[in-house]
């Protein structure tokens, strides 16, 4: 097993098989946070796309400073704003986004003949709602948020990937945390 | 330390992020204030079930629709590396060009007429027109003579 180091020089050398093997160990997390932000599985296929494509253009650049995986994540941050904004120059509903990430966690239950059915449901209704919640909060929270309490990265990586100190991480993850509280509260009480 | 103080905390709280003597006023205060600690239980909730919300993978060939894109950018990059190249022979051509009619232009004047103005088509022109003109003289000359 060769090491993330090893698979960017070879890929710096013009090797694509060795970034087949970076894409293969990093594309759940790359498509698991971009699913965090937009709530939207065909959106996030394409933005872990453009993020691999990106990062494939512009490794002869990549000094190695940073770990692969930090440069990588900051890549798949700024797509993820790209995205946003030009979603917000087009008019979606909402609803319809979630609806569709609705069918497809519906359909991994179907397909994993183990679960519990019934429970599974009302699970994953609870788990579109906070989706949902993710989504209607202002973009740099969105960002730490999924970081911190849904990938589990540590604060010292979060400063790192969003170039910001430590002390920012966790005043904008107070604000976050308490802002998407508030949001899942208001619904809630509906 | 007032309620506030410890509301501002929860979130570092939560994380681990408070020095012992802080946490032990933290978790002191939470004892005593229903408040604080209904607070602070729900903030560690809301993390605790973003944490466990389904992991979403990416789908089944994706690696092949990203290496197809990145193979077919590839070739798109040697296109206009070539393009590019062929482009940047045109314009030194031109350049040379260019820089030969701007020399016929500063030398010619001064050769047919030192008077003249206007362009290098025009001092061409000028020029053309001169010598035919003191060609003619000699063979009005030579067949005057
Ligand atoms: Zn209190
Ligand atoms: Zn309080």
């Amino acid at each position: 097993m060769l090491s993330d180091s090893e698979l960017v020089r070879f890929s710096k050398d013009g090797r694509l098989e060795a970034f087949e093997s970076l894409i293969t160990k990093y594309k759940d997390r790359v498509y698991n946070i971009a699913f965090s932000f937009c709530a939207n599985a065909a959106e996030s296929d394409d933005i872990a796309q453009s993020v691999f494509v990106k990062a494939y253009a512009n490794i002869g650049s990549f000094e190695e400073k940073a770990a692969f995986s930090t440069w990588l994540y900051r890549i798949t941050v700024n797509e993820c704003y790209t995205a946003l904004k030009k979603r917000r120059t087009n008019v979606l509903s909402l609803d319809a986004e979630i609806s569709n990430a609705e069918d497809i966690s519906l359909a991994d239950i179907l397909a994993d003949a183990k679960a519990d059915i019934e429970k599974a449901m009302v699970s994953s209704e609870t788990q579109n709602m906070m989706r949902k919640s993710i989504t209607e909060l202002p973009d740099k929270y969105r960002i730490i948020l999924t970081l911190r309490d849904i990938e589990d990265m540590s604060y010292e990586e979060i400063s790192r990937i969003m170039k910001i100190s430590q002390d920012k991480v966790k005043v904008w993850l107070f604000r976050a945390r308490n802002k998407l509280k508030q949001i899942i509260e208001k619904k809630e009480r509906k | 330390m007032n309620c506030k103080n410890f509301c501002n905390q929860v979130s570092a709280y939560i994380d681990g992020l408070l020095t012992p003597a802080e946490k032990e006023l933290f978790e002191k205060h939470c004892a005593s204030c229903a408040g604080c600690a209904k607070e602070t239980a729900e903030l560690k909730n809301l993390r605790l079930s973003l944490l466990s919300l389904k992991k979403m993978p990416a789908r089944a060939g994706f690696e092949t629709s990203v290496m197809a894109k990145i193979e077919s950018g590839a070739g798109l990059a040697s296109f206009f590396e070539t393009f590019f190249r062929a482009a940047k022979a045109a314009v030194l051509v031109s350049l040379v060009v260019f820089g030969i009619i701007i020399a016929f232009d500063y030398f010619t004047p001064a050769v047919a007429q030192p008077t003249a103005s206007g362009g290098s088509i025009a001092a061409l022109n000028r020029y053309v027109l001169q010598s035919a003109a003191v060609n003619m003289s000699n063979e009005k000359l030579v067949t005057g003579r």
